[in-house]
């Protein structure tokens, strides 16, 4: 495990609680680990530079204390925060602001999202997301998802790309004061 | 504002209550045979609001058009793909440059009413 990470391990799950974190290179977290970003905790993410989860990610940010993810100099985009998962992988973001990332190549792909979802089920509430300087700002593949009263702007180019999702039902719902 | 707002390729989705506004490029782009259900959407000072290609088949009803360049275009983008199909049922439009572009491989379809099959195949449900 990345040595930055170890503070935050507790058993199968890396938690970060209220408080600043700055992410100076790229964090490879191990697969199957949990990530959990607790309400108030704000991360600023060097240029260039990416997380990649490979579990499943939780994020609990609430309308007074969101999870803030921005670049650690306005000016230099960051890479994405990216995860991936094994088609049955759960991702519950809520109450995220996130901006300024871009795109990365990580384990040998291409992250065409500042926030990146591979193969996982995703659920996206109250979130705020914009100021991409890459290809999208949200990517889903090979997944599916729901958003409920998202806001998505001022993207360089698209906003939210869904590729091959698939699977059965409804399985693909952005849903209710999704606003881009 | 460059680019889409919501660009699908090979997925099936529902779309509903969404507020698309000043979307250069397309407001929801449906691209390589996804199947798309944009329901009670507002659309508003999009370049294109809805892009229908490449053999997608979608379907918009309830939605309000406001003041977009064009409102549907359906078009084949991509030669290994054919065209697109748009069932168009009761939407409002207002003040968009053109209601709608379609070429000789695509076709927009009116119906006055939603076939129960595909508010199933969708999960459609008023008050959700």
């Amino acid at each position: 495990m990345d040595s930055w990470l170890k503070p935050f391990a507790q058993g199968d799950t890396i938690r970060f609680v209220r408080g600043k974190y700055l992410i100076d290179h790229d964090i490879v977290v191990p697969r199957g680990m949990s990530v959990i970003l607790e309400k108030g905790s704000r991360f600023t993410i060097a240029s260039g530079r990416s997380l990649l989860i490979n579990g499943p990610l939780t994020v609990q940010g609430t309308g007074v204390n969101p999870v803030f993810i921005r670049p650690q100099d306005e000016g230099l985009p960051y890479g994405v925060i990216a995860v991936h998962g094994n088609g049955r992988t759960v991702c519950d973001i809520r109450g995220v602001r996130m901006s300024g990332g871009s795109t990365a190549w990580l384990a040998d792909r291409y992250h065409s999202g500042m926030l990146t979802f591979m193969d996982c089920q995703v659920s996206l509430e109250n979130c705020t997301i914009g100021g991409s300087k890459g290809e999208d700002a949200v990517n889903v593949k090979r997944g599916s998802i729901q958003m409920l009263d998202c806001s998505f702007e001022e993207g360089q180019d698209d906003l939210v790309d869904i590729d091959r999702s698939t699977g059965a039902g409804p399985w693909l719902h952005l849903h209710r004061s999704n606003r881009w | 504002m460059n680019g889409d707002g919501l660009d699908a390729s090979g997925s099936h989705l529902l779309v509903q209550d969404c507020l698309f506004v000043g979307l250069r490029d397309k407001g929801v782009s449906i691209g390589e045979s996804s199947q798309v259900f944009s329901k009670d959407c507002t659309f508003r000072n999009n370049g294109l609001a809805i892009a229908v290609k490449d053999l997608s088949i979608a379907h918009a009803d309830g939605n309000a058009f406001i003041g977009n360049r064009i409102v549907f275009g359906v078009y084949q983008k991509k030669p290994v793909f054919g065209g697109g199909v748009l069932t168009v049922y009761n939407n409002t439009l207002e003040g968009n440059g053109q209601e709608r572009e379609v070429d000789s491989r695509s076709k927009i379809v009116s119906s006055g009413k939603v076939d129960e099959k595909v508010e199933e195949a969708f999960n459609v449900t008023e008050d959700r």
